[in-house]
């Protein structure tokens, strides 16, 4: 299996307005496959996610996603309807800096809805295999709690469970840590890493560069809205090519640097 | 000069406030129960995508919010008689109510959407939710404990208003203010009790209100959660 491509982008541009946040994007991930991709604020990290599921159209480009094929052309109408989009979506799971679970439902009732809703799943059957997901983030006991009665990390941990109960192909990862205090950032990595031995294919934008170099087949640097380097960890962080990935990495280690010698 | 009150008025009249009273709750019931709907549609196409749908909703609802109601009833009521409809004041009343009270409603209901964070839809629409279900599913549960506040006020406002009715000669409390007046020739009398009467009504509503919005399990539990950067729509 492993060797097929899930994800295929090519020339993918996007703006907001005047502004170019994607500059023809080729990106090729291959089923499996473990990608970080990092770059300084507003390089267009985020969008590239959005990109491959959908939240954000591209204006042009082509997109191929889990066996669905899209074309975009600038100024033309979509060729593609809301029922592909969802389609498309339900083999995409998302997880988002801010978690976003579902206020008004339980942790179970977060894992459970997507199935039911959109599946048609039963609600018993899907009810035990939504327990069975907060297990493997390790969550079980917490099945009855609401969002407001879950630390940051479990909250994390709950909406990676609610994305893997839609059964994925993928699982695009936005900055899943940085909303959390330090102490909760490696119960949820912790979570990803296991995901990550099971297979799964996953395309993190992350700063954790512990877990790049642990767990990525390769890491991808941004910077103004293209990808200037995508080689194997070691290589990115001991030898980077780019002027501006030697910058970003200096000031990225220098911070983490300072975070351990206490200025004096 | 008479500086008493003049309690035969109130013995006599009890039974015509009474009809009164409840002729106008019923209207503001069927109002509510119709208006809130109405409403729902018409805050949805304020977040069409379709330009004609959104252009369609604030033309139904500036005019309504904008204007008096008594005004309104009046040209609604006549200009209607004068293409040539015809209603009994009493089904004219409960249709104008209702069109007030979808206005009224629709710009509560914007306000209870775009008070729910935004990531809540993005999460729904992201686990390939259409929008509708996410909609239904998602956003109008955490809505509703975002609005009860906004939807006590619009209740009051109907209850408040539909004293106009009386100008189109609809049987409710305010004529029967003007009904027991006319008997008895005690205007103050006669309206110092209409007053208190909707007094009654209107607290007793917003308590009503306020007693099942906190028993609401939705409510409590939004009220619990942190979580609140950004929000749904524009
Ligand atoms: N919906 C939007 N409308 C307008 N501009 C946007 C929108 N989303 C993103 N942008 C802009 O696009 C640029 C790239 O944003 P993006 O969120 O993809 O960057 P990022 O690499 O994820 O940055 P960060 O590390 O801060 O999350 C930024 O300048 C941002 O302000
Ligand atoms: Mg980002």
């Amino acid at each position: 299996m492993s060797g097929t491509p899930i994800v295929n982008l090519r020339a993918v541009c996007k703006s907001f307005g005047d502004l170019q946040v994607l500059k023809s994007v080729d990106l090729q991930v291959k089923l499996g496959e473990k990608i970080c991709i990092v770059g300084p604020s507003g390089s267009g990290k985020s969008t590239l996610l959005r990109c491959i599921n959908l939240l954000e159209e591209p204006n042009s480009g082509q997109l191929d996603v889990a066996g669905t094929h899209m074309d975009f052309e600038p100024g033309s109408a979509r060729k593609f309807s809301e029922k592909e989009v969802n389609r498309l979506r339900q083999s995409v799971g998302m997880v988002f800096q801010s978690f976003n679970l579902w206020n008004h439902m339980t942790a179970l009732q977060n894992v459970m809805e997507a199935p039911i809703q959109i599946k048609g799943v039963p609600k018993a059957q899907a009810a035990e295999s939504a327990q069975m997901l907060l297990q493997r983030v390790g969550l079980g006991n917490k099945s009855s709690s609401y969002p407001s009665q879950l630390s940051g990390g479990q909250q994390q941990r709950v909406a990676i469970a609610r994305a893997l109960a839609m059964d994925p192909k993928i699982m695009l990862f936005d900055e899943p840590t940085s909303a959390l205090d330090p102490e909760l950032v490696g119960e949820v990595l912790d979570v990803m890493e296991k995901l990550a031995d099971d297979g799964m294919t996953m395309l993190v934008v992350t700063h954790e560069m512990g877990f790049a170099v642990e767990v990525a087949d390769r890491v991808i640097f941004m910077d103004h809205g293209a990808i200037l380097e995508d080689c194997v960890p070691s290589s990115f962080f001991h030898q980077p090519k780019t002027e501006r990935a030697k910058q970003f990495l200096a000031r990225l280690l220098g911070r983490n640097a300072r975070l351990q010698t206490p200025v004096e | 000069m008479e500086a008493y009150f003049d309690l035969s008025v109130l013995t006599y009249g009890a039974p015509i406030f009474f009809k009164g009273a409840l002729a106008t709750i019923t209207f503001c019931v069927v109002a509510t129960l119709f208006g809130f709907p109405l409403g729902t549609l018409i805050a949805l196409c304020r977040f069409s995508k379709l330009r004609i749908l959104r252009g369609f909703a604030l033309a139904f609802v500036e005019p309504f919010r904008n204007t008096p109601f008594l005004v309104q009833a009046f040209l609604i009521y006549f200009g209607l008689a004068q293409l040539g409809i015809r209603m009994s004041p009493v089904v004219a009343g409960a249709i104008i109510l209702t069109i007030y009270s979808s206005a009224l409603f629709a710009e509560a209901i914007r306000g209870g959407i775009l008070s729910v964070p935004r990531g809540q839809m993005e999460s729904a629409r992201a686990v390939g939710m259409p929008y509708a279900t996410a909609m239904r599913r998602i956003v109008f549960p955490q809505m509703l404990g975002y609005m009860a506040p906004a939807s006590t006020n619009v209740i009051i406002t109907l209850i408040k208003d539909s004293a106009a009715l009386a100008v189109i000669t609809v049987p409710e409390l305010a004529m029967a203010a003007q009904t027991v007046m006319g008997d008895t020739f005690r205007p103050v009398e006669a309206y110092l009790i209409a007053a208190v009467v909707y007094w009654l009504i209107t607290t007793g509503t917003g308590a009503g209100i306020s007693y099942v919005a906190n028993r609401m399990d939705t409510l409590r539990k939004i009220r619990l959660s942190q979580s609140s950067t950004g929000r749904v729509g524009q």
